[in-house]
């Protein structure tokens, strides 16, 4: 696929050049204008979804790293792209496009989990600089155990945690994402977070698990 | 208020989302409900937990995105 980046740069005009978005223009309007071909109104999409950070925390939150969150949410953009023609406007443009940064983040997400186990232990020390305090580094290795707690719980309770509490959307959001009810909603969340206090729980019992991968410690519960 | 609608209503609890008379109504039963005060414990330390995560910081800047865009145009 084209990505940013991976080409020759585009033309400084291309760049610099204003589409205008007016704070209370419609978004049907602007779909319906990319639909006829309209390249400003695209551009505006892109930057409108970009500008609220949404597409690149979530995908973040499933992979962790911010290169790999950039790519899925270029890729979730170029659906878009290819695929505008055909968008119905049955759930909004936001829905349809974390679906697929979901999807997409879920995806790479499984590739990379047997390699992730392997070398997580090895990143954890190198990541550790010298000129961080003990506080810090207890703060940041607790911070890593959550994270790394939440990315290791089943998949769609993963998932709708990271949506509804962390990313801050609602209970009909994420259900119209999953094309779920609310209520399986709110079972995946309430059990997503119940199996997480689960695993800090077993954390801050076991100790420090920096000596070894994480994954590992999880698998024992 | 049934056990079944506090249960629902649990997660808002938490965020504080509640109106006041609903609110009363669940605190009401919670003072009560052995079993539902205890789900709401539970789901009280992850929410805690996960609220102290920072927000991730680096995304992509403006002209990011508008070379990504000139890129599938071309």
């Amino acid at each position: 696929m084209s990505k940013a980046g991976d080409s020759a740069a585009p033309p400084p005009d291309v760049l610099t050049a204003k589409c205008l978005d007016e704070p209370g223009q419609d978004e049907r309007s602007i779909i319906q204008r990319a639909k006829e071909g309209d390249r400003c109104a695209f551009r505006l999409l892109v930057e409108r979804y970009s500008r609220q950070a949404y597409i690149n925390n979530i995908a973040y939150r499933f992979v962790g790293d911010h290169d790999s969150a950039a790519d899925i949410a270029q890729e979730a953009f170029l659906k878009v792209h290819e695929a505008l023609s055909s968008f119905r406007g049955d759930a909004s443009l936001g829905t349809w496009l974390y679906r697929i940064v979901v999807k997409k983040a879920l995806t790479r997400k499984r590739r990379v989990h047997d390699h992730e186990r392997m070398t997580v232990s090895i990143q954890e020390f190198s990541n550790v600089t010298a000129a961080e305090s003990t506080d810090e580094l207890v703060e940041r290795e607790r911070q890593r155990h959550i994270e790394r707690a939440l990315r290791e719980l089943p998949t769609l309770q993963r998932a709708v945690v990271t949506l509804r509490h962390l990313e801050g959307l609602s209970t009909k959001q994420v259900s119209e994402i999953f094309k779920c009810s609310e209520g399986t909603v709110k079972t995946h969340l309430f059990r997503g977070l119940k199996h997480l206090r689960r695993k800090l729980e077993f954390l801050k019992e076991g100790g420090s698990c920096l000596t070894q991968s994480f994954a590992g410690c999880c698998t024992m519960l | 208020m049934s056990h079944a609608i506090v249960r629902w209503l649990l997660y808002d609890v938490v965020k504080k989302k509640l109106d006041e008379k609903v609110r009363r109504e669940v605190e009401r039963h919670l003072r009560t409900c052995a079993s539902c005060s205890k789900e709401l414990r539970e789901l009280e330390k992850p929410l805690a937990e996960l609220s102290t995560l920072p927000r991730p910081s680096a995304f992509r800047d403006e002209v990011f995105w508008r070379a990504f865009v000139a890129s599938i145009e071309r």
